[in-house]
Formats: structure tokens, sequence, C-alpha cells
């Protein structure tokens, strides 16, 4: 159980006048047991002031504290303040960064030193780290982008850590009235428990993936296909695939939005447990996913045969290019992205739709047929383009 | 000639693989509640698995190394003794067997979505039990 700590100490922690928060505590804002406060409800009096500084009335606090919407006030316990305070100015004598550039490394981690004005104990460590890898060689213009991969990666992680926290563990908790002192009780034990394992766990997929990622950059060192824009940036030859359901609009207003986000999820999972370790997704938006791949033989196999699996709505479809891509911030952009979107939309539900760079690429294939549907005009384009459905070979 | 010694080895490994995987307190209920209706046919073997949906009330799960089931097959893979092997030990992608038609397959669209993700424990425990005390089948 939480230990007892002093009124003064609770006041302290909670960021207010000793008078506040034994009134708040009177109130039923703060849960406090027997009169006694402890770290728990130093740290939901810590959520009550930073409501009332967002506005929230006496009356919505208490209704919420009450039913226990307030009890996540271990993070605090979990995550100390870092008092330090430290402008950018002397972050750039102590680092040897220019102050622009940790202005820009901040914007790009979701702190912007303009809406925050300072840096504190944490941040000067992250750019000391940032320093470090500038030091050693690796170039700017790569490491702002890696940089700005890492923070929307790991912002979808944290905010997936938290929704999920709150859906699984707190609203159950919620639901079975439990006391709010209990609740938050249960909550700090359980978050201490996993937050510890949480950094192995990424550090494990981390290495993992970079392994993989390292062999496949090998192989596409053997190959051709990888040249530099004007700009500098990076252009890879890759087979460019989207899949998504046909009529899957139609299945949600049909089906209700649990069973499509249902139906996704396991659609999803199928690409992901079917795909060839060659081929990677660079993202899903909502029922469509993203795929790329160095070989467009293997994935336009792949495409074949996994919607043969699917013989009922809502059917797959497939569009599938093959072409040059700008590479950046671990995603694929330029025409030839917008080109393979393009086919897809033109596809039929199981039917996998192609350009004349695929076909061109696979040139003979004893398992796959091609057959030209002819010149199609594709939005945003300004030539007509040459499309294949692509099937099984036949026996 | 398949790398199985014969039918019975590769239904010896199949059974215990489903055995183990059932009596696991993790996977068992996760495998159950897939509610698996899948029939594997080893064609060059004569060999026919049928895994049922689970029951719950006595948490088993079900299989039959026959056709005399009593619940319909919603996802049938056919292929070879050897392609078998491979597939089980994950060294097989699915899709591209069907279309080098190393593997035929007849299924509804919920099924495959719900499967070939489910069908993962049934891979891992093979892969391991091969490598452990069948090393002439390990790819």
């Amino acid at each position: 159980m939480d230990a007892e700590i002093s009124l003064a100490e609770a006041s302290r922690r909670a960021g207010v006048s000793t008078a506040t928060l034994k009134r708040w505590a009177e109130e039923g804002l703060v849960p406090v047991r027997d009169g006694r406060f402890t770290a728990a409800a130093a740290a939901q009096g810590r959520v009550v002031a930073r409501m009332r500084e967002r506005g929230y009335s006496l009356d919505d606090l208490r209704e919420a504290a009450q039913d226990g919407r307030l009890a996540f006030g271990f993070s605090e316990e979990l995550f100390p303040g870092v008092e330090e305070s430290i402008s950018p100015a002397e972050a750039a004598a102590r680092t040897g960064l220019e102050a622009e550039l940790i202005e820009r490394l901040m914007t790009l981690l979701g702190t912007p030193v303009g809406r925050e004005g300072t840096l504190n104990a944490a941040d000067l460590k992250a750019m000391e780290h940032c320093a470090s890898v500038l030091d050693s060689g690796f170039p700017l213009i790569a490491f702002l982008q890696l940089v700005r991969v890492y923070a929307q990666s790991l912002r979808k992680i944290a905010d997936a850590e938290v929704r999920l926290f709150h859906v699984y563990v707190h609203e159950p908790l919620m639901r079975d009235r439990v006391a709010p002192l209990d609740m938050a009780g249960e909550m700090e034990g359980l978050a201490a428990d996993l937050l510890p394992v949480a950094a192995p766990l990424m550090d494990y997929m981390h290495n993992r993936y970079l392994r993989f990622y390292i062999e496949q950059d090998v192989v596409g060192h053997m190959e051709e296909g990888e040249t530099r824009t004007q700009r500098g940036l990076t252009r890879v030859k890759m087979a460019l695939c989207f899949v998504d359901l046909t009529g899957f609009t139609r299945y949600t207003e049909e089906e209700g939005d649990e069973e499509a986000i249902d139906l996704v999820e396991r659609f999803v999972d199928s690409v992901e447990a079917t795909l060839p370790a060659e081929s990677t997704i660079v993202k899903t938006i909502g029922d469509e996913v993203m795929i790329v791949s160095r070989d467009p033989v293997t994935l336009t196999e792949w495409a074949v045969g996994f919607l043969g699996l699917f013989q009922e709505r809502p059917r797959p479809r497939v569009g599938l290019h093959y072409g040059s891509a700008v590479y950046r911030d671990g995603d694929y952009f330029g025409s030839e992205v917008n080109l393979a979107h393009r086919v897809v939309n033109r596809a039929l539900g199981g039917e996998v739709l192609v350009t004349e760079p695929v076909r061109d690429a696979i040139k003979r294939s004893e398992f796959l047929d091609f057959d030209p549907i002819g010149e199609v005009n594709l939005k945003g384009f300004p030539a007509p383009v040459e499309l294949y459905v692509v099937r099984q070979a036949a026996d | 000639m398949s790398a199985f010694k014969s039918k019975r080895e590769l239904r010896k490994i199949l059974n215990r693989v489903l055995e183990e995987l059932d009596a696991d307190p993790k996977l068992g209920p996760k495998l159950r509640a897939a509610g698996l209706q899948q029939r594997f046919e080893i064609s060059d073997l004569g060999l026919v698995l049928n895994i049922g949906p689970g029951d719950e009330s006595v948490e088993r799960l079900h299989w039959k190394f026959s056709d005399k089931i009593d619940w319909k097959p919603k996802l049938t893979m056919k292929m070879s003794a050897d392609v078998a092997n491979s597939y089980l030990q994950g060294k097989e992608n699915i899709a591209i067997a069907i279309v080098r038609k190393r593997i035929s397959t007849s299924c509804d669209a919920r099924a495959a979505l719900r499967y070939f993700p489910a069908n993962r424990p049934i891979l891992d425990r093979y892969s391991e039990i091969v490598a452990k005390d069948y090393p002439h089948l390990a790819i």
C-alpha cells in the first residue's frame, strides 16, 4: 500500500497550497484514506491542478474523480518531473550544436523549444546524443530524416500504449467501480511492471529489424536501380504495390464499424503472415496496404496467390507498378508511387492489375499469364497507361 | 521418394504437434478459439489430416487422420510430402506456393483471413520438433 506522506510534502508534489489540497481532499477531488495523504493522492492533486488550469470546473473534476477518471496520476511517479531549465543558447554551448539546429531537432521531436521555451535535463542529454552522432560523421540530412522517423514511430507507439492501457486496464477498473485510491495503486503497479520491459522489447525488435534490413541492403547493392535526384534524394527502383478490399465502405455500412475493423485487422494480419521475406509493408491506411519489394517477380506471384485465397466479398484487389520512387523518412514518394495507387483503383475485386514495367521485368513466367486490357486513362497522368490483368497460368 | 521415412512418420509428427499445442496452457486455448476447420491432404503419401473446431466444454482440439468427420472443412490444402515438410517449417510462402502449384487450396475468405495467422503455432511447433528429434527433415 502507498506510504503516508505529510500534507506539506503532498502539497509540494501537487504544486498547490496545503489549504487548497486539503479542501480538494474534503471535497472528494483527491482520494485520501482516513485523512492521510499518499503519493497517489498527491499525484492526483497535480492532475486536478492541471485540469483546473485548462478550465475544468470543480464540479466536473469531482465527478471525474469519483468515477476514477483522474486515477492516472501514477504517471507522475513513473516520469518524475525534471526541474532544470536550459535555454537553447546554453544547450548549444554545452553540446557544440548550433542553437538553430537544437530548435529544429526539438521541433522534429514534437517538443518545440518555441512552445516550451527551454530544454530540460533529459532534452539536453538527447541533444548530447545527437551531437555524438553528427560528430561521428553521419550526414546531417540523413540524421534529420532519421530523427523524424524515430519521432513519428515512437509517437505512434506511445499513443497506442496509452490508449490500449486506457481501454483494457483503466476502463474495466472504472466499470468495476474500484475505489479511486485502489484504482490508482493498481494502475501504478501494472504500469511500473510494464514500463521497464518496454525498452528492452523495443531494443530487441529494433535489432531484429536492423539485421533483416542490413541483409536486404546487401542484396540491394548487388542489384541496379539506386540513383540520386538533383537535390541529393535517393531514388530506388522498387516494385510498388497497393492492396485493398473492394466494397469495404459498403461492407462497413452493412456490418457495422466493429465488424469492419475486425476484418481489416485480420486482412492486414494475413498480408503480413503471407508476404515474401524480401517484401515490406510500408504503411496501412484503413483497408489499404502499401507494400514494396526489390523483386517484382515474387511480389506479383504473391499477389496472385494471395488473391486466390479470397473467394467471397469483400475481395481484395492489387495494383502493381515497377519504377523508381524517392525514398524519404521511411516512406516512398513520387509519380511512380502515385501511378501504382491509381492502378489499384482500376482493379476489380479479386484482380491483380499491373503496368507494363512489371510485365517486362517478369518477362516469361511459367506460373503467370498476362492479359492486356489496353491503354487506360488514369487520373493525374497525361498519357494512357498500358495495363495487364495477371492470373495464375492455365494448366 | 519424400524426405519422410514413411507416411507413419509424418502422421506421428503431426499428431505430436497437435497434442503438444492442445496441452499448452497458452497456445491450446488460442488454437481452439481460432475455430479451425482445416484439411491437409498429403497427396503422394495418401495422408489426410482434418483439424476441427475445438470443444471448449472438454477443452480439447479435434483432429482426425481421415475424412470421417462431422464438420465441414473451411480450408483445404493439398500438397506433396516434401512441400508439406517445407511449409510446416515456415519455408514455403503459401501465396507463392499456390501460384507455383505446389499447394492447392480451397477456402472461404473468412477462413483464409483467420487461419493463416492462426497456423503459425503449428508451424513453429513442427519446426521445433523436427529440429530436436527428426534432423533428417530439417530444412
